[in-house]
């Protein structure tokens, strides 16, 4: 764990990038999702480079995981473009990166939050992009209810 | 041979479910929601050009978040292990057996997620060069803007 710490801080500080003192496995509830975000575009392969060297399988399932939320989070679909063949494709991938997680992972990690994400493309269809389902009406709607009950 | 998929599921199809289960009036153990999973007419429904199936999209800024916060970091950390289950009177000594059995499978595997502590400090070195590498080249960068702005100052 320690070591995914020290990691994290080591990428720390740069601007735009991840904010410093960030600890992934001491400190988890200090990363805001825009920080997950960027962990996960771009710097889990260097933060879990080697870590598990006994079971390379399940390091790469994870890192095939992770391509898979950076395939949903770069794909759009405009209103006036038809790309549904595209983003068949982008379920196939995401779907074999979700068994291939399921593969390797204990039985209590096989959570809602993974189904939700297989139906990410069909959404994405939907909505353009996945920019549009960042949780802003929830969001916002929680504050909303909070300011009212004050 | 396996099942078919089931058949889509549509806004009207969910709103129809909840009111079915709302005019239900037979035995509590045979509504119909035990197998739609729908017990009421969502206010939802009446709005129009609403679809109860595809409009409540699922949030990417929730699911980012738990995938690898809520499940994938804490299984390094050894922080999502059950909780060892209790004995169930009703259950049969057997049906006991093998729920602890398969705990204890749980449990290993689980435990060979976690990070060996030995490994952690042999693997550390990347992120001394990486820290390295950015610090020189973010100095380099700041000393190649200074060049250039001396040479545009004094036009040579």
């Amino acid at each position: 764990m320690q070591v995914l710490d020290r990691r994290t801080g080591a990428l720390g500080g740069q601007s735009r990038w991840i904010r410093s003192n960030l600890e992934v496995c001491a400190k988890p509830s200090a990363f805001v999702t825009h920080d997950w975000m960027l962990v996960v575009n771009s710097a889990l392969p260097y933060v879990l480079r080697g870590v598990d060297p006994d079971h390379p399988h399940r390091l790469q399932s994870v890192l095939q995981l992770q391509q898979a939320v950076r395939d949903v989070l770069s794909v759009e679909s405009p209103h006036d473009v038809e790309n549904r063949g595209e983003l068949n494709m982008l379920k196939l991938t995401l779907l074999e990166a979700l068994v291939e997680f399921e593969r390797h992972s204990p039985l209590a990690e096989k959570a809602l939050c993974f189904h939700y994400f297989s139906h990410m493309p069909d959404f994405i269809h939907r909505w353009g992009s996945a920019r549009s389902l960042w949780s802003f009406f929830g969001e916002r709607y929680t504050i909303w209810s909070r300011c009212k009950q004050q | 041979m396996e099942d078919p998929p089931p058949a889509y599921r549509t806004g009207d199809g969910i709103a129809d479910a909840g009111l079915r289960n709302e005019l239900w009036v037979g035995p509590l153990n045979a509504a119909p929601w035990h197998t739609t999973g729908v017990k009421y007419r969502s206010p939802l429904s009446y709005l129009p050009l609403f679809d109860l199936c595809w409009d409540m999209g699922p949030d990417m800024m929730h699911i980012v978040g738990n995938l690898f916060k809520e499940h994938i970091f804490p299984m390094y950390c050894g922080k999502r292990n059950p909780s060892k289950p209790r004995e169930r009177t009703t259950w049969t000594p057997q049906e006991n057996r093998d729920m602890m059995e398969e705990y204890e499978t749980e449990m290993a595997l689980h435990e060979s997620w976690e990070l060996p502590t030995n490994v952690q400090k042999v693997l550390d070195i990347p992120s001394f060069c990486l820290h390295n590498c950015l610090r020189y080249m973010s100095m380099f960068t700041i000393l190649l803007a200074f060049e250039a702005r001396c040479l545009h100052l004094y036009n040579l």
